[in-house]
């Protein structure tokens, strides 16, 4: 979690679900903030799987201006729906989420992943581009 | 788009059909429908400088296409993108359950005849290559398929781009896409004195002056060529 934003939240949990935590932490020797993030974050990836791209996934990579920025070259070449899902896609093979994405993130195999999509729909010099631009939001160019 | 695109085209086309025409290529399995297409829009192409075609494979892979269109002599034109469906959606069933959806198919296509990624504007010719394959990944069935593809061809008839939809079928004389096109060009093997020769043979074509007999076809070392009409 260095580095990224956090943000602090109070929820009431069943008391029986927070001993059966709280003896989860202990055993797996764990900090109950992470085993909860990891659950939340794995219970949304999986919706996501599921039911594809909601208005929601939309907002949630718009929110984020390095997703946005990927966001808006895909949509050159996919319609958008199809665009947010091939993005979630990436991400989640990367285990990064799309609107927690830093400029780090975009390491050379995942820039390759995003590009290999484009490269199928539309090669040559446009899908270079395309890579070229993803580079230079990894050097935290806009 | 026909007439000059290959030698002897002009024996079996008088006049081409208006752009913006849907085209199918019937045939069954091996009658050249996927390397007929090729040449015939690289063809134009050679002809037309700053007219630009868009090839979707939605069964082979580009490669596997590719390869075989290397197999017959041709090399891939510069201004014919090929677009591999077949990859992309090989690519998304990896990860995500569902992948590539059903109503992503027509989208994509319409998207991508758009041509607005690279800020040239539409393409001048699409082709499908296959319908079927098109139709298989749809998830309606029967008319709900035939008005869905009306759409779809409305839409790029009203963007002028002219289409060539490949069927591979052995039952070339009833198809149900047939009402919704404005051509349709049968590509088929027939038997002829002791060998076998392959054929074109344009059954309908809007707005066109063409020959309705069917005419032989033949790969050269130099390409594919319409030698003549069949004479029985």
């Amino acid at each position: 979690m260095a580095g990224r934003a956090v943000k602090k939240t109070t929820i009431d949990l069943d008391i029986d679900l927070f001993k059966r935590l709280k003896q989860y932490s202990l055993d797996a020797d764990r900090s109950v903030r992470t085993i909860v993030s990891e659950a939340i974050a794995e219970k949304l990836t999986r919706d996501a799987r599921r039911e594809g791209p909601s208005p929601g996934a939309t907002k949630l990579i718009k929110r984020n201006p390095i997703a946005d920025a990927i966001l808006a070259e895909l949509l050159f070449f996919f319609p958008e729906e199809l665009a947010v899902r091939l993005f979630s896609q990436k991400c989640s093979e990367q285990g990064v989420m799309p609107e927690a994405l830093r400029p780090s993130d975009l390491t050379p195999p995942f820039i390759e992943a995003l590009r290999k999509p484009v490269d199928l729909m539309s090669p040559g010099a446009r899908s270079e581009e395309f890579s070229r631009k993803l580079d230079q939001l990894s050097r935290g160019a806009k | 788009m026909f007439k000059g695109s290959l030698p002897g085209m002009d024996l079996v086309f008088h006049t081409d059909p208006p752009q913006g025409s849907v085209i199918t290529l019937v045939g069954g399995a091996g009658t050249l429908k996927s390397a007929l297409a090729y040449a015939v829009v690289a063809g134009r192409l050679n002809a037309h400088p700053d007219e630009r075609a868009i090839y979707f494979t939605l069964e082979e892979t580009k490669d596997g296409h590719l390869a075989n269109l290397g197999s017959l002599g041709f090399k891939p034109h510069p201004r014919i993108a090929i677009l591999d469906i077949a990859s992309l959606r090989a690519e998304m069933r990896g990860a995500l359950d569902g992948g590539l959806k059903d109503e992503d198919y027509l989208a994509l296509i319409l998207k991508r005849a758009r041509g607005e990624d690279g800020g040239e504007g539409p393409y001048t010719f699409l082709v499908l290559d296959s319908l079927n394959a098109l139709e298989a990944a749809l998830p309606q069935e029967g008319r709900a398929v035939r008005r869905a593809l009306q759409d779809f061809f409305f839409e790029l008839r009203s963007r002028k781009v002219t289409t060539l939809a490949l069927i591979e079928t052995t039952q070339v004389d009833d198809r149900p896409e047939y009402f919704l096109v404005d051509g349709i060009i049968e590509l088929g093997v027939m038997r002829h004195n002791n060998d076998f020769k392959r054929f074109i043979a344009v059954r309908k074509m809007r707005a066109c002056r063409h020959e309705m007999r069917p005419f032989i076809v033949d790969v050269t070392p130099g390409g594919i060529r319409v030698m003549g009409e069949v004479i029985d």
